[in-house]
């Protein structure tokens, strides 16, 4: 018999069974949820481990470790680490502090038990009781063992998006989910610091006064750059909110740091 | 920030990538019925070789087809690739380059006067990343 050619059957070799839409909707839902998972476990796991290691061994390990350059030259250095020895809750913890040239306020906790402040801070800080303020919100975070369990969190999340390997969208949406849990995790670090700097002052000099003097001038700053970005996404709890936490302190009442000796330092 | 910029990115070239992929798959495939009945009668093909060649002259004959996924078919493989099972974005692709490698092969033997073409193969390779081709070769007959 001849051999007489036929069409052939469209869509056997193309399955449609499923919209492509709500295929990748599905794939899309359980590949978040399995990455969401893996991430949170391998977060805490990093996070514990690592919050394991003791003062002692840390500030121990960092010795050597100098984190400052850049000092200013008239400084009054005594004064800073009296408030850091009046500060720490323990007789043998002993914290280093250092200034660093730089005109933004800020203050640091490195590793190895060492605070930093800028010289900005120092001038825009006017009582003793704000700038002890600031200073016991460092030795909070390093007491609490906030920096480790911070990158114990990281390496936890590098972790889990590893396993699950990396393609570019995989990796982006890991680092949405990983950075929008950080950051709410860091706004309860920052709340904790706060509550350990209240209870250090009134350990140190029996009362908060002056406190509320560094989120009084950081409020009106903000208030005046119109910054307010929604605190789901910002790594501190909205000024207000700080504020609000630690407005049981007293009117300040508190000398004039000048007095004390910390002039204003010289940075070229 | 940053990482919102980024996710926004990337929905933007899903988006587009599927409307554009699936218009051109849709315009693809149509054009491909349309050829391929035209060349059902004027061209058959078969994939053996007949025992008996006696007629006509014969030359060797081939065609390829490249082709390159688009960014949202590329991502469901991506995620699909973690789970397992079918993988129905590519499918569609696959078919498309055997049909238009047979096609074109075809109207190549066509062009040539040939009446049929017999033998026809199909191979497969990857460049590099970026896409698939098809080629198919044959034996065209012209009696």
């Amino acid at each position: 018999m001849k051999y007489v050619p036929k069409p052939d059957v469209e869509g056997i070799n193309v399955s449609e069974e499923t919209h492509p839409l709500k295929d990748i909707a599905i794939l899309l839902a359980g590949f978040l949820v399995v990455l969401g998972v893996l991430m949170v476990v391998l977060a805490m796991a990093g996070e514990f481990l690592l919050s394991k290691v003791s003062l002692e061994r840390e500030i121990q390990v960092f010795s050597k470790f100098d984190w400052t350059q850049d000092e200013p030259k008239n400084l009054n250095i005594l004064l800073l680490e009296e408030m850091v020895e009046k500060l720490s809750p323990d007789k043998d913890l002993k914290f280093k502090i250092s200034v660093m040239c730089e005109s933004l306020p800020n203050a640091f906790a490195f590793p190895g038990g060492q605070i930093g402040v800028t010289s900005g801070l120092l001038r825009k800080v006017k009582t003793e009781g704000g700038l002890a303020f600031v200073v016991a919100h460092e030795i909070g975070h390093i007491v609490n063992r906030h920096h480790l369990k911070g990158l114990g969190y990281q390496l936890g999340i590098a972790f889990a998006s590893a396993i699950v390997g990396a393609g570019v969208s995989d990796s982006i949406s890991g680092a949405l989910l990983g950075d929008v849990i950080g950051r709410r995790y860091s706004r309860t670090s920052e709340a904790d610091a706060d509550r350990f700097a209240l209870g250090a002052m009134t350990r140190a000099y029996g009362s908060t006064a002056g406190a509320t003097e560094f989120f009084e001038v950081a409020l009106e700053e903000e208030n005046a750059l119109m910054q307010s970005m929604p605190s789901w996404m910002s790594t501190h709890p909205a000024t207000n909110e700080r504020l609000s936490v630690i407005k049981g302190a007293q009117e300040p009442t508190s000398d004039d740091l000048i007095a004390h000796g910390l002039t204003a330092p010289e940075c070229d | 920030m940053e990482a919102l910029f980024n996710l926004g990115t990337i929905v933007l070239l899903l988006i587009v990538g599927y409307t554009v992929g699936r218009r051109t798959e849709k315009k693809h495939f149509k054009s491909l019925i349309a050829r391929e009945a035209h060349l059902l009668t004027n061209l058959p093909y078969r994939t053996d070789a007949p025992k008996d060649l006696k007629s006509g002259e014969t030359f060797l004959l081939a065609s390829s087809t490249v082709v390159a996924s688009d960014y949202f078919k590329n991502f469901v493989a991506g995620i699909r690739n973690f789970f397992g099972g079918r993988l129905s974005s590519h499918e569609s692709l696959l078919d498309r380059a055997r049909r238009e490698a047979l096609c074109r092969l075809r109207e190549k033997a066509l062009a040539r006067g040939a009446s049929e073409i017999v033998n026809v193969k199909l191979e497969t390779s990857f460049i590099d990343q970026m896409g698939i081709e098809v080629s198919a070769y044959g034996t065209a007959i012209k009696r």
